[in-house]
């Protein structure tokens, strides 16, 4: 036979401790036959009666053997329908000894969902006292057992929640507006940090205030990467910033190591092949450019041109490439000249203007503040006018003009080159800036190599500036392509 | 509360992670707990100024010259350089590291830990250079991660010089 221990059972010692206050007591009966109660929260009556500690059923029959029968009875009651009570006559408690220790009690026996419970308490057949006393004891132990439940469900909850950060090679840190770390998981194994200021964890992270403080005020995700050398090899992370309420927000730290080792090994095979494929098609170049000077047959010199063509399409994208390379390596150097804004752009109309001439188009200026001074390579800058200019042209209908402009914006000077073409959609936005980007509607592949756009953001990048496109397709035509550079 | 990010500083095997296992957990032995790759944990300590979590970086694999990356030292506010004293060599280690840290950082409170002295049959470090080391600056302590010996109180001197 088993007792259980009361302290396992919190909902009990609660309906005990409410049913004292009744002078009733209240105990369990158990499948193994077994009675729960609670010597601290005992009756008086009960207390000096019975010994309050745990027993049997055996060891209450022997205190009070009227119940033998009683229980008898109840046996079908608790068997039965939820909530059915059974109660027995007045019965006299005596302790054997002194008639003055004589009390006139009453058992009442009922089931609360599988809780087989008997009470004890002061004869109060059929009062109104008796009935609340019941109510508010079925009340108490449904209450708790409904808290039960959903603490077991949360602690389930939270069990699988710690079960995933264990498995997710990525670290989730909590942290307050302040940056102190409030709470952090993920990964096999961690230190204990709660209560550091992230600062002390992730010092490379320069502009982690600044960047909680945005994350908060406009409640979008931000992203942040850093470098740091574990033993004698850098590990490279990326930290994204999500807000999770007014002054909290949750930093999930990914090791980007093996992606960014592929891509190096990506671009470095890249650029060997341009290098090695530059000397054969250049060489096929020459040697097509000599045969259209021997006076070849019409035919001939069809087939060479078309050759010619497609020769010198694959030496210019090798050329882009490599100039894309050497840009985002930073081997490409640049000279760093204070200049006007818009003087530099004029400088660059000119040239597209020759081009939009030539295609049967027209570039118009918008407005071009002036004074805007910024520290650029004008050549390079130039070149980035040029390539958003061509790409415009390349998707504006015949009859619309082109409208370029300088304005001042946020502290950049910003060049915007408005076109009239089909747009971008907002999904691909992001995407048209990337290397050989393929849209769904073929804009980038339709002419060139889907090199311009990148080449043209590696630069301003450099000049840590920034680049983007705004358009809608669904509610108006055309496409604004800008680029911005600090100003100084 | 303030925080101060401790560096620990030496040769290979000098017993620099175990000196943290012994001031942070009270035990002697390797303890592994990475925080974004690197072995971070955080002990408070009282000072004269008041209570004070030290932030103590285990910067393992990076064990000498070469290897130290400046930017893992980055917002540290002190160091403790770890010597092993049955091991001379690995002074000259701890003298090159203190000589690039105080150039790349500046002066910042600093101490030199003679560690495993519970090994007096191997010591070999001369008392006459620990000596000379005090005459040039130095806050020396001797230490044993096995025993425990004045580890704590080697953190907790570091503490005081980083809150004055």
């Amino acid at each position: 036979m088993r007792v259980d221990e009361p302290s396992e059972n919190q909902g009990m010692i609660v309906l005990q401790q409410q049913m004292a206050l009744f002078d009733t007591w209240v105990c369990e009966v158990t499948d193994q036959d077994a009675l729960v109660w609670d010597a601290d929260v005992a009756p008086a009556w009960c207390a000096r009666h019975l010994q309050p500690s745990p027993g049997t059923t055996a060891d209450l029959i022997q205190l009070l053997p009227y119940l033998e029968y009683f229980l008898t009875d109840a046996a079908a009651f608790w068997n039965g329908a939820e909530g059915a009570t059974c109660q027995s006559g007045a019965f006299v408690a005596t302790d054997g000894h002194d008639r003055a220790n004589e009390w006139l009690l009453q058992a009442t026996a009922t089931r609360l969902g599988r809780r087989r419970l008997l009470y004890i308490g002061p004869y109060r057949a059929g009062t109104e006292e008796h009935r609340e006393v019941m109510q508010k004891s079925r009340e108490l132990m449904l209450a708790h057992e409904a808290l039960q439940q959903k603490e077991a469900e949360l602690s389930l909850s939270e069990a699988r929640l710690r079960g995933i950060l264990k498995v997710l090679p990525d670290q989730v840190f909590v942290l307050r507006m302040d940056g102190e770390v409030l709470a952090h998981a993920g990964g096999p194994d961690q230190a204990d940090l709660t209560g550091l200021v992230i600062d002390t964890v992730v010092p490379e992270l320069e502009f982690i205030g600044d960047t909680l403080k945005l994350c908060l005020a406009e409640g979008s995700i931000h992203t942040l990467t850093f470098e740091r050398w574990i033993g004698s090899a850098a590990h490279y992370y990326e930290a994204r910033f999500a807000p999770m309420s007014v002054d909290q927000v949750l930093m999930v730290v990914r090791d980007c190591t093996r992606a960014k080792t592929i891509e190096r090994v990506k671009e470095e095979f890249l650029a060997i092949a341009c290098n090695e494929l530059r000397a054969p098609i250049s060489g096929i170049v020459g040697v097509l450019e000599m045969a259209r000077e021997e006076g070849l047959s019409e035919e001939s010199a069809h087939w060479v041109g078309l050759g010619l063509e497609s020769a010198n399409r694959g030496l210019n994208l090798i050329h882009r490439l490599l100039d894309l390379k050497r840009i985002e390596s930073g081997a490409q150097k640049f000279s760093r000249h204070r200049i006007a804004a818009d003087k530099l752009v004029m400088e660059g109309l000119a040239q597209c203007c020759a081009v939009a001439e030539k295609a049967g188009r027209v570039i118009k200026r918008g407005v071009f503040e002036s004074g805007l001074m910024v520290l650029a390579d004008p050549d390079a800058v130039r070149q980035v006018l040029v390539m958003l200019v061509t790409n415009a042209l390349k998707f504006t209908p015949e009859d619309e003009p082109i409208v370029v402009e300088t304005r001042r914006w946020e502290g950049f000077a910003r060049v915007s080159i408005c076109d009239r073409g089909p747009g971008v959609r907002k999904k691909d936005q992001a995407r048209l800036f990337e290397k050989f980007a393929q849209l769904e509607d073929g804009r980038s592949r339709e002419e060139g190599a889907g090199l311009g756009l990148s080449i043209a953001r590696a630069i301003v990048e450099r000049h840590q500036g920034r680049i983007g496109v705004e358009a809608d397709p669904d509610k108006a035509p055309g496409s604004t392509f800008w680029f911005a550079f600090p100003l100084l | 509360m303030l925080q101060k990010k401790v560096c620990l500083l030496g040769s290979f095997s000098v017993g620099k992670t175990s000196l943290i296992a012994q001031f942070v957990h009270g035990i002697f032995g390797e303890k592994y707990l990475t925080t974004i790759g690197v072995k971070i944990d955080k002990r408070r300590v009282t000072t004269e100024k008041g209570e004070t979590t030290l932030v103590i970086w285990d910067l393992n694999g990076q064990d000498d010259l070469q290897k130290v990356r400046l930017a893992n030292l980055r917002g540290s506010s002190g160091f403790l350089f770890v010597v092993d004293g049955t091991r001379p060599a690995t002074l000259n280690v701890v003298l090159e590291l203190d000589a690039l840290v105080q150039r790349e950082m500046g002066a910042l409170p600093r101490l030199l830990l003679l560690n495993k002295c519970d090994l007096q049959d191997e010591w070999l470090l001369e008392a006459s250079r620990v000596e000379e080391l005090r005459a040039a600056g130095w806050h020396v302590k001797r230490t044993s991660a096995k025993t425990g010996e004045q580890v704590a109180e080697a953190f907790g001197a570091l503490a005081e010089m980083m809150v004055r």
